[in-house]
């Protein structure tokens, strides 16, 4: 029985639920266990550079429309959440994505993280994306829920 | 429509004293008080923190919330003459206030959302945040606000 087995759970975002589906199973999951749910956002440095080589935006304007995308999303997922009476807090950090993911879980003591594993989209941001997933499954110390 | 468009300086509040947050969400609704019914707005606010804290960390909190009262988006800027504990993540008490109240009606979310993302975002920097802290007028506030919105 799955009741009150997870108490926090931290919900990775990435700037956007790509498929839509990853912010209902993570508040399902809270609300079946009365936990509290964190929503989580990494800018990815490493992305703003890559970025860079195919935009005419300065690193700055990168920058910005990223930190605001992922604030955008983060709000998005709290008012779904709280919506459905969810405790919910958001935070956004920047950085190498798996390892905040990382460290955020142990810092904040979550029970579980609930991350995506875009299909719709391909090429490389589906094989970096893909490619976080596997490092924050091999190395959390807590479970992990992998929504596809 | 630029975040600094946004907020007006009749509804900057310089170094308003408060104990706690209820009482510094109370002086920020007052400074937006706009004909509607200052204690369904407050409830509605204190009910949605009472879900999770909407500090943001680095001293800086967003009390937000969709109500039918308002048409368009209304920002206050506070800033507490004392830190008050707002349960951030980051534990960092809160001087620094953003209170947005957002129209309830379908279609206004992404307006909403795009306000409380460009606040969230200047707020990250550093150097808005020390300005923010050191002004002496809301006219001061404003041009801080202006040079670095989006």
């Amino acid at each position: 029985m799955e009741e009150n087995l997870f108490k926090k759970i931290l919900l990775v975002v990435e700037g956007g639920d790509l498929d839509g589906v990853v912010t209902p199973v993570a508040i399902a999951r809270a609300i079946a266990n009365q936990a509290k749910l964190i929503v989580l956002n990494v800018v990815d440095h490493l992305a703003i550079n890559r970025m860079k080589r195919f935009s005419e935006q300065s690193l700055t304007e990168i920058e910005i429309e990223l930190e605001e995308k992922g604030w955008r999303a983060l709000y998005f997922a709290e008012e779904m959440a709280k919506d459905e009476g969810v405790p919910t807090m958001i935070q956004q950090k920047s950085g190498v994505v798996e390892n905040e993911i990382l460290k955020e879980a142990v810092r904040l003591k979550v029970d579980l993280i609930v991350l995506g594993y875009p299909r719709k989209v391909s090429g490389q941001a589906k094989r970096l994306t893909q490619g976080r997933a596997e490092k924050v499954i091999e190395n959390s110390v807590c479970s992990i829920l992998v929504v596809k | 429509m630029k975040l600094n468009e946004q907020i007006r300086e009749e509804r900057v509040l310089l170094n308003f004293k408060a104990e706690n947050r209820d009482a510094a969400i109370g002086k920020l609704v007052d400074a937006a008080i706009n004909g509607f019914d200052r204690e369904a707005v407050l409830t509605a606010i204190l009910e949605r923190e009472a879900l999770g804290s909407t500090g943001v960390g680095h001293g800086v909190a967003v009390p937000h919330v969709r109500i039918d009262a308002v048409e368009t988006p209304i920002v206050v800027f506070g800033r507490s003459q004392n830190p008050i504990d707002f349960e951030a993540l980051d534990e960092e008490p809160c001087s620094l206030f953003f209170l947005v109240l957002s129209p309830a009606k379908q279609g206004a979310q992404e307006l909403h959302l795009q306000t409380m993302a460009r606040i969230s975002r200047l707020m990250r920097n550093e150097n808005v945040r020390e300005a923010l802290m050191t002004v002496e007028t809301p006219a001061a506030v404003m041009k801080a606000i202006k040079a670095n919105a989006s």
